[in-house]
């Protein structure tokens, strides 16, 4: 159990940084973009946001072939999942942290459903590691990630253009039960994993 | 003593079986040569064997205990996979330091100052990603994590697929190293026989989903000949032996050659009407493969 949150930490470690140094990019090119006034405009901050969540959902999806890894170096089952979804968890705690630092510098009160969009992108992207093993599932899990996206485009739209909150519970609710769901999908397929390194 | 015990071991793929009713001991202490067809089903043992494939049905037991998510068990076996390019995700985003640095988290014997050594050695640098890797570099990253993980037992695939004959030279030369120093097991996959036989104390053959043979080689490989003359010797001398065992017949116009295997401790010599030639492991191998089709 200890080698496997080892393991994660490691895997976890060059997620986020990778993820943060594209974030600060896209900030340092959206800010240049705006003429240095990207704090004052809510889309904006709003779309640096989204580009940030999906390298959320897409690091996420990179680091489950770290599953695979972590069993064909000997660690077992259960272990390499409890492992995955700490680190998980982290990830989704750091980013939360980061949009956390963003809302307090533009006095956004959306912050619950940001981090509800974060666990989103987290589940999709284990969706989309799931639809690559092409077994049986693989065009349900396609299915779900496209809704997913849908979801997390349509709150956009309606908060920033429509300038409504009638999606940020319903996001809030799909949120818990989407992860839920994919992380009891996750455990399932790691039971019965067959190892390709 | 430590033990593998496989017990009516069977896999299938959806409609297609891989392994049926495999009942195979590995014993501590040995160095086991693993040949098959392509497709017979090693690899499938192997990562059976180290948990890292689910069987279908049957058991693998590590001195009577269980494999199948068993900490303890699984910290004494490991698998070297052999690395592809082709997979999407796992070891092949990986930089061959990022890799070894996982696996030393895993392994508890690791040996750090070891797998340096041996990366010198095949003049592997650590810093390329292993996607970037030719297909023999990666066969000496998983020689490398193999030797390196000083586990009790060490299963490689394929170990020698795409290396060069220096290399394949200096993989032996350390295997035997590490045995005589380790007195660890390993059980070695691999389609170039008769260059691997020499190291190999025990051969297991995989023919058509089953085990077919597992004999120690000396002891094999001194009952295994083929024999050549005209039909009517080569028949009689058959009808003489009868505990002979033909593994493949070749007919030649009024010729014909046999591969058998004699019963233990049995030895045949030439006679004037009658070729015998000692059989080398491949050649027994294909003889086996001919016997089964």
């Amino acid at each position: 159990m200890k080698n496997s949150i080892i393991f994660w930490e490691k895997m976890t470690l060059k997620s986020v940084l990778s993820a943060v140094l594209s974030l600060i990019v896209y900030f340092l090119i959206f800010n240049f973009l705006m003429g240095g006034s990207v704090f004052n405009d809510k889309g904006c901050m709003a779309s640096i946001w989204f580009l940030a969540v999906i390298l959320v959902g897409f690091e996420i999806n990179r680091k489950t072939g770290g599953i695979s890894l972590a069993i064909a170096f000997g660690s077992t089952r259960k272990n390499a999942f409890i492992g995955y979804i700490i680190s998980d968890i982290a990830m989704i705690v750091i980013f939360s942290g980061f949009q956390m630092l963003i809302a307090a510098y533009t006095g956004d009160k959306n912050i619950p459903v940001y981090i509800s969009i974060i666990i989103i992108c987290a589940a999709t992207g284990q969706a989309i590691a799931g639809s690559m093993n092409k077994d049986k599932y693989m065009v349900l899990y396609i299915i779900v990630s496209i809704i997913s996206v849908v979801v997390a485009v349509a709150w956009l739209v309606f908060n920033y253009i429509a300038e409504s909150n009638s999606l940020n519970i319903p996001v809030m609710i799909f949120a818990v039960v989407y992860y839920a769901w994919m992380a009891a999908c996750t455990e399932r397929s790691t039971r019965r994993l067959e190892v390709r390194v | 003593m430590g033990t593998i015990k496989c017990t009516d071991l069977c896999k299938n793929y959806r409609q297609k079986k891989v392994l049926d009713n495999v009942n195979l001991t590995i014993e501590e202490g040995k160095i086991y040569g693993l040949i098959g067809r392509n497709g017979a089903g090693k690899t499938t043992l192997l990562s059976i064997i180290s948990a890292q494939n689910p069987a279908s049905s049957g058991d693998v037991t590590l001195d009577g205990e269980q494999i199948w998510e068993n900490e303890k068990a699984l910290s004494d076996i490991f698998f070297s996979r052999e690395l592809s390019a082709n997979t999407m995700s796992g070891a092949n985003n990986l930089k061959v330091k990022e890799y070894l640095r996982y696996a030393q988290c895993f392994l508890k014997n690791w040996d750090n100052d070891y797998a340096n050594e041996l990366l010198a050695r095949f003049g592997l640098d650590k810093n390329q990603s292993i996607n970037k890797l030719s297909k023999g570099m990666m066969s000496m990253v998983t020689i490398v994590v193999a030797l390196a993980s000083k586990a009790k037992f060490t299963f490689l695939d394929e170990p020698a697929a795409g290396l060069d004959v220096v290399a394949r030279n200096d993989f032996y030369r350390l295997l035997i190293e590490e045995y005589t120093q380790s007195g660890r097991t390993f059980v070695i996959s691999t389609h170039i026989i008769d260059e691997a036989s020499d190291i190999f104390e025990e051969v297991i053959i995989v023919n058509n989903q089953k085990i077919a043979l597992k004999e120690n080689t000396a002891e094999l490989l001194e009952r295994a000949y083929h024999i050549s003359g005209n039909k009517e010797d080569v028949d009689k001398m058959l009808t003489q032996n009868s505990d002979i065992e033909v593994l493949d017949t070749q007919n030649l116009g009024r010729s014909k050659g046999i591969s058998i295997l004699t019963a233990k401790n049995k030895c045949l010599t030439a006679t004037e009407k009658l070729s015998v030639q000692p059989m080398t492991l491949q050649n027994l191998f294909v003889a086996i493969c001919e016997e089964g089709r």
